[in-house]
């Protein structure tokens, strides 16, 4: 045998006592068989009988004999050459072979690099406006309405503006939902004060759209208004909120399960890249919904500016600067959408 | 070579008798073949008599000491590392259970106790079955916690109620794929014992304000090595409350102190972007680096010291039949792992993680020592336990559930 011996160590499966042995496989295909020398007897198995197990990187080689008995192998080269030789092929080969050259590696991380990204980017997103379409619109309703419950308990109080000022405000919103095709007709407006969340409207599953009183006050005039409903109306139509939900969860778990496999330390450390994604994910459909509510403007006579004015006198009341916009942050850069706004291209949605 | 039987081997050594046997043709010399390998096991008879007693003069009363050896090469692991972590991303993390069982094939055989390796013998299939299960429940998880607060709250009690289930169900599951010398490691499942130890202690512990915490601590590990099983022989712990007590005040110094540094850098950093007169934009970029930096020495810190000293205790008072260990995990060098790891894996955007995780398994192993009392040979197997479902553990191993190892 060119090989040489093959040395390996011989455990009978009934105690833990180890015993030197010498293998060697001879015969081909079915009819190969194992041969175990060792001291106490030498016996032979059908190599079909064996269960060869797995081989990774330079490690030992285990061998489950027939019977309970079972096998380690010391000599892997020689032993991997006896069963070419035998013409018997292990499962786990193609894999050595990738795992076994720098180049398969670094084709590897570019793989794991695309792959990451690009689910990240255009899967989990196209995903998650597939699977909202299977929600049932009473979970959004659920979730919208148990969200506003919530808020009104922590931080909201009823609306103070006089009556007259609120039934202005509904018409206005009832204007810019209207446009909204058939689901419009389900959107309804909010009005709350706002308490410690300032000048701010957002939109919740179910068609709500929240309008605090400091944000009404700080807006010069209803266009300006109008084009915040319609840039909230934007979410809602898109279904913003319910992507979000699924994309989050998405992205979490890719993450965790790609960044999350080394200990608990690391698994914290698959929790930044997330928020990141997340706050990467809020930018974009703010930029959607901005180009939503440009659309609307442009097409009822509303100068896209006025929404520009307003976030730019929002940002000054909240203190944020032009510039601010980080990697963090749930809105894209002040500046850039004030500009889209008035240049005439809302800002592309990436 | 002559007439069949007129071969002397007594002369041969050692290698010429091992290469001969493996080029004599036996069916054309019977007689030849039957000397050398009669001649071969008298040797090997007398080798092993040497060596025992060689071992008796060793340690006066039979103690041998056996550090694990741990051989991963890094560069190695860190091919195989990227190539599983391509394909599961390539087959939509159908992949990830073949992975899994790779990777801790590498670990499992590279780590040796007295010349042998252990052995993993999981099965992807099931693990895969598992691992869908971990996924559905996982999902459903962050969509409750989203749709509302409460969803939260009501999963986080299924989970809790269901937690010494899983851990019990996750500990036999990995002790009964774990193999060294051709025994299994097994688990034996006490549900009633779990939910005593982990849900009892765990509420006394919350109910005194983590007073009785440590006790908690102590039966936990108590509880899962007591139940430990290699081959017939079990495993005890006698590990003391009183030891977990004094890491706990410890731990809630070393809290105190570091919250105070951390306190007194974001003031004087205040000050000075005041006195420099920073922007509010960068005053926030720089206090969230600060926080995010405290964050990872507050973990590490607080991690490596409990782990090092409680994993001291356990391991220093667990015996496996006649057997001991002796455990020297030193706080300061498992800080030192955890912090540079972290460090560098950020810096590398990953690709550090195979050598972290082996600079780590190879500290934690090579600081533990079996204390062999008498022969290593004379464990016997039990009768052979059927693995469980891999649900448990994958669910368990998803959420961060485990028993402090």
């Amino acid at each position: 045998m060119a090989g040489g011996v093959i040395r390996a160590q011989l455990y009978d499966g009934r105690t833990s006592g180890s015993r030197e042995a010498h293998l060697s496989v001879a015969g081909t295909g079915e009819l190969a068989h194992l041969w175990v020398r060792a001291a106490g007897g030498d016996f032979s198995v059908p190599l079909p009988a064996v269960g060869i197990g797995e081989r990774v990187g330079e490690t030992n080689r285990l061998l489950q004999l027939p019977g309970g008995a079972s096998v380690e192998v010391l000599d892997n080269a020689q032993f991997d050459a006896a069963l070419a030789g035998a013409e018997v092929s292990t499962r786990e080969a193609p894999l050595r072979r990738l795992e076994s050259r720098w180049v398969y590696a670094l084709a590897a991380v570019l793989a794991t690099l695309v792959g990451t990204v690009g689910a990240i980017r255009y899967g989990i997103p196209a995903l998650a406006a597939r699977a909202v379409t299977y929600i049932p619109a009473d979970v959004d309703a659920y979730v919208g309405t148990d969200s506003l419950r919530m808020l009104d308990r922590s931080v909201f109080q009823p609306s103070k503006l006089p009556p007259q000022r609120q039934a202005q405000l509904r018409g206005v919103f009832a204007e810019v939902a209207a446009d909204a095709g058939a689901a419009g007709a389900r959107y309804r407006l909010e009005l709350r004060d706002g308490g410690s969340l300032g000048p701010n409207a957002f939109a919740l599953p179910a068609g709500i759209v929240v309008l605090t009183d400091q944000l009404a006050q700080l807006a010069h005039n209803d266009d300006e208004l109008r084009g915040v409903f319609a840039h909230e109306v934007g979410h809602l139509v898109n279904r913003h909120a319910m992507r979000m939900l699924v994309q989050d969860s998405g992205s979490a778990l890719l993450l965790v399960g790609v960044f999350g496999d080394a200990s608990a330390v690391s698994s914290t450390l698959a929790a930044a890249p997330t928020l990141l994604v997340n706050a990467a994910y809020s930018r974009d459909f703010e930029r959607e919904a901005d180009a939503f509510a440009f659309r609307w403007m442009r097409r009822h006579d509303v100068a896209p500016e006025h929404l520009g004015d307003l976030l730019e006198r929002l940002g000054a009341a909240h203190g944020t600067e032009a510039g601010s916009g980080g990697f963090l942050a749930s809105h894209p850069d002040l500046r850039e959408r004030v500009n889209a706004l008035r240049s005439g291209g809302a800002a592309p949605a990436r | 070579m002559g007439i069949d039987g007129t071969v002397d081997y007594s002369g041969y050594t050692r290698a010429q008798l091992d290469d001969a046997l493996t080029r004599i043709d036996g069916t054309a010399y019977p007689l030849n073949y039957g000397h050398l390998v009669a001649e071969r096991d008298r040797r090997h008879a007398e080798e092993q008599s040497a060596a025992a007693a060689r071992a008796e003069a060793q340690g006066a009363a039979g103690i041998v000491r056996h550090r694990p050896e741990f051989k991963a090469e890094p560069r190695e692991y860190f091919r195989i590392w990227i190539v599983n972590l391509a394909l599961t991303i390539v087959t939509l993390g159908i992949y990830s259970a073949w992975a899994k069982v790779r990777k801790l094939r590498y670990f499992y055989s590279c780590t040796t106790l007295a010349g042998s390796a252990f052995g993993y013998h999981g099965d992807p299939a099931r693990i895969l079955r598992g691992r869908i299960i971990a996924a559905a429940l996982a999902a459903a998880y962050f969509g409750a916690g989203r749709i509302s607060p409460r969803g939260t709250l009501v999963m986080l009690a299924v989970i809790g109620l269901l937690w010494p289930w899983l851990l019990v169900k996750s500990r036999m599951f990995t002790m009964r794929v774990t193999s060294w010398r051709g025994l299994r490691f097994d688990f034996v499942p006490d549900y009633l014992g779990a939910y005593r130890v982990l849900l009892g202690w765990g509420f006394v512990g919350i109910l005194t304000f983590g007073l009785l915490m440590p006790r908690f601590v102590c039966e936990r590990y108590r509880f899962v090595l007591t139940r430990t099983r290699f081959g017939a022989s079990a495993f005890d712990c006698e590990a003391r409350a009183s030891i977990f007590y004094r890491t706990m005040f410890g731990t809630m110094g070393i809290g105190v102190v570091l919250g105070f540094a951390f306190l007194l850098v974001m003031l004087a950093a205040g000050a000075a972007s005041h006195a420099a007169g920073a922007s509010p934009a960068v005053v926030r970029v720089m206090s969230t680096g600060v926080g995010v930096v405290f964050y990872a020495v507050f973990f590490s810190v607080i991690h490596g010291y409990t782990h090092a000293r409680n994993l001291n205790e356990v391991f220093e008072t667990t015996t496996l039949g006649p057997h001991r260990f002796v455990s020297w995990l030193s706080a300061g060098d498992l800080i030192g792992i955890y912090l540079s790891n972290l460090f560098l894996i950020v810096v590398t955007l990953g690709l550090y993680t195979p050598w972290a995780q082996i600079r780590l398994a190879r500290y934690r192993l090579q600081s533990i020592e079996l204390e062999a009392h008498g022969s290593l040979e004379e464990f016997t197997a039990a009768a052979a336990a059927s693995v469980p479902a891999a649900a448990g553990e994958e669910i368990a191993s998803f959420f961060d559930l485990d028993f402090g190892f």
